[in-house]
């Protein structure tokens, strides 16, 4: 946990020099704030490469937010090379910094059985990085009302200055989205492999479940699955309609911000959903 | 020998007078010819006489200024020779220019190379004009050891200016303040289309800032045809008639107009239809006309951004202030590398006493290896070689270090030349 908590510290410093810089606008305090992402992303990277190459179960809620503040993080740096604005990390920082915080005090233990096998183990983070690009697209979605509604109001002040144009916010929302699309389908096809493989222990009786093998805490985990699939699979179809439509309908910029949205939203739902039924 | 420059520019002397002064292409030769056989007694008589005279020299004449440097002796010559050369009362002169001399002529010139100095602060045009009156200068056998330096120095300033601080980054002018808010709104240009209602100064300019900045396609409309044909000729766009140009709506994603038209000539009516027809994706319009162009209920529309010249003289406020911030910065690096050619100048001035130095070594160890030779009848070729070559490296050795010092003390100003000459008897041996 050592290099997480080492990330995490990078994060809150990159955020605080984030928004200190709001206010003086310095080249090098921008330069600093990405060095301190960059390292915090490298640190971040060595306890998820530990869990994929599978020397540690990655099922805890702990690794799952430790795959997702990685993501995130990553976007972020991405985002800002190629627009050489910080302005981002306003939306994206703040929640790496949370899922961060709440990972490391989140004591959460990962634990092995029988259920726990290669499909599972493509699962996680496949569906977590596909949300945190959806994440990163409702960051954008959020900056693009913001920056529109100053470009309307004809207040030419430090948003105005620090956001990318507008159009260039609305197409990387919309690439974000498509990028999530694909790891989330990924995700959830790994999920689907992996229930047909395990559906007969999930729904059998507790008594049925022990005598396989399962263990106490998957009974727990199998109570509240229903509920994640469902949800899992309403913000597929929602990403899946708004992938549809900004292809074949051609949605403007703005609709496909409020779409973007409301697939955060979604999302946001299930996370919820899973942290509150299936977390062990 | 200091730099002194006189100069008239928009500051100092109205329109009227700058043009007097202004110089074309062909008078440049001539002027330069004028200046380096300039010399003047110390009465001030000019022509022909013994006395003070023009070293180097280097013309800068802009729309907006008509500077002249001189590397000379006499503070009075550039004002004697400007004045004669025009035919200008000395007084009138001196009431409408200035005159900088030594470490402030130099200060002055990297302001000028800089933009500090411009009308439209920062304004990037100047570095070049700079660059060609240096050229014109050398052409001409006005730029010698001095001025190439100089030039050297000014211009890699001026870069330094423009690299490390943004006094060239933030629109001042309204076509060019237009371009950018549309920047603002889909980033790069390429691969826009742009329609320019109006074919008039404004909407020039605007046509030429949309043009570099790579955009796509530019449709021009005006009530008279032709002057749309020749605007869109002169920038590769397409001409069309001024009674059906609200159909193009659809296609342009900015629309910049600037006519004298007493009425709307866009109306919210033709944005909304044109909106429909593109599927709401966004449209950015830029009225500069007075009175305004485009129906204040555009705004009004989704996708639609509509900014007039109050919003536009906002955005060219805010940046000026920004370039003046900008300019102070500009003025700290000016500052260093006026001081840092000061240094430099000072070191080349002290080159020829080094080599009047090795040169003396040089005497004295021929003296007294023929000296030496003589009274032990040395006559051996490959002998007296050796023992010159043990002379040289012992002399040389000796004086590295006096050398190098000397040009370290002299830049701190820790030792005079005087002091150098004292202590190495240069010019009594000489």
């Amino acid at each position: 946990m050592f290099n997480y908590d080492v990330a995490v510290f990078l994060y809150v410093l990159s955020l605080l020099i984030l928004l200190i810089n709001l206010y003086f606008n310095k080249p090098f305090l921008r330069i600093l704030q990405m060095v301190f992402t960059c390292v915090g992303v490298f640190f971040n990277s060595i306890p998820v490469a530990s869990y994929i190459a599978g020397d540690v179960a990655v099922n805890s809620l702990q690794n799952t937010l430790m795959i997702a503040t990685l993501s995130l993080a990553a976007i972020y740096c991405v985002v800002c090379f190629l627009f050489r604005k910080d302005s981002p990390g306003l939306f994206i920082l703040p929640i790496v910094v949370i899922c961060g915080m709440f990972a490391i005090f989140n004591n959460s233990v990962a634990y092995k059985s029988n259920i726990n096998d290669l499909l599972l183990y493509v699962h996680i983070p496949l569906a977590t990085i596909g949300a945190s690009f959806f994440t990163a697209s409702f960051a954008c979605g959020i900056m693009y009302f913001i920056l529109e509604r100053e470009l309307k109001q004809k207040r030419f002040g430090k948003i105005f200055d620090r956001f990318p144009p507008l159009i260039k916010i609305a197409e990387l929302s919309c690439a974000l989205a498509y990028i999530g699309f694909a790891f989330y389908t990924s995700g959830l096809l790994a999920a689907t492999g992996w229930l047909r493989m395990h559906m007969s222990y999930l729904t059998s009786s507790y008594a049925g479940m022990q005598s396989a093998g399962m263990y106490s805490a998957d009974l727990q985990s199998a109570d509240g699955l229903t509920f994640k699939i469902i949800v899992s699979v309403f913000a597929w179809i929602i990403f899946a309609i708004i992938s549809f439509m900004r292809i074949k309908v051609n949605l403007n910029a703005k609709q496909t911000m409020i779409a973007s949205i409301i697939g955060f939203a979604v999302v946001l739902l299930m996370y919820l959903g899973v942290v509150m039924f299936t977390v062990r | 020998m200091q730099l002194i420059v006189l100069g008239i520019n928009h500051k100092t002397a109205p329109v009227e007078l700058r043009e007097r002064f202004s110089v074309s292409g062909d008078q440049v030769a001539g002027q330069y010819d004028y200046l380096l056989k300039y010399s003047q007694s110390h009465h001030g008589d000019a022509g022909g006489g013994a006395g003070c005279s023009v070293e180097e020299a280097l013309i800068i004449s802009t729309c907006n200024r008509v500077e002249y440097y001189m590397l000379t002796d006499d503070e009075q010559i550039p004002l004697n020779a400007v004045s004669k050369f025009f035919n200008i009362s000395q007084e009138l002169l001196r009431k409408h220019s200035f005159v900088y001399v030594g470490n402030d002529a130099v200060k002055h010139l990297m302001q000028v190379a800089s933009g500090i100095d411009s009308l439209v602060l920062g304004e990037p045009q100047i570095m070049g004009q700079v660059k060609d009156s240096f050229a014109k200068a050398r052409e001409n056998g006005a730029v010698k050891r001095f001025l190439n330096r100089l030039e050297q120095s000014v211009l890699s300033t001026a870069k330094k200016v423009r690299t490390f601080t943004g006094i060239s980054e933030n629109a001042v002018s309204v076509s060019y303040a237009a371009v950018g808010l549309a920047k603002k709104i889909f980033g790069s240009l390429e691969g826009r289309k742009a329609l320019i209602v109006g074919a008039g100064q404004m909407c020039e300019l605007a046509a030429e800032h949309l043009h570099s900045s790579g955009i796509d396609c530019i449709f021009i409309t005006n009530r008279t045809f032709e002057s749309a044909v020749a605007l869109a000729s002169k920038f590769g766009g397409k001409a069309i008639a001024f009674d059906d140009f609200t159909g193009t709506l659809a296609e342009v994603d900015i629309v910049i107009s600037s006519t004298g038209a007493d009425s709307y000539v866009i109306n919210a009516g033709d944005v909304e239809i044109a909106m429909k027809k593109r599927r709401n994706a966004p449209i950015f319009f830029i009225d500069i006309a007075v009175p305004r162009d485009i129906d204040p209920n555009v705004d009004k529309l989704n996708n639609v951004y509509l900014y007039d010249m109050d919003d536009l003289e906002q955005v060219i406020e805010k940046n000026s202030e920004k370039r003046k911030s900008e300019a102070e910065k500009a003025k700290l690096i000016i500052d260093e590398s006026v001081l840092k050619f000061e240094k430099r100048m000072k070191i080349a001035d002290a080159e020829p006493l080094i080599v009047k130095m090795r040169d003396l070594a040089r005497m004295i160890n021929e003296y007294e290896l023929e000296r030496y030779c003589s009274k032990n009848k040395i006559e051996d070729p490959n002998e007296i070689e050796k023992i010159r070559y043990l002379l040289y490296s012992a002399s040389n050795k000796l004086l590295h270090a006096p050398s190098v010092g000397f040009k370290k003390l002299i830049a701190k100003d820790e030792i005079t030349e005087d002091a150098f000459v004292e202590l190495f008897d240069i010019n009594k041996t000489k």
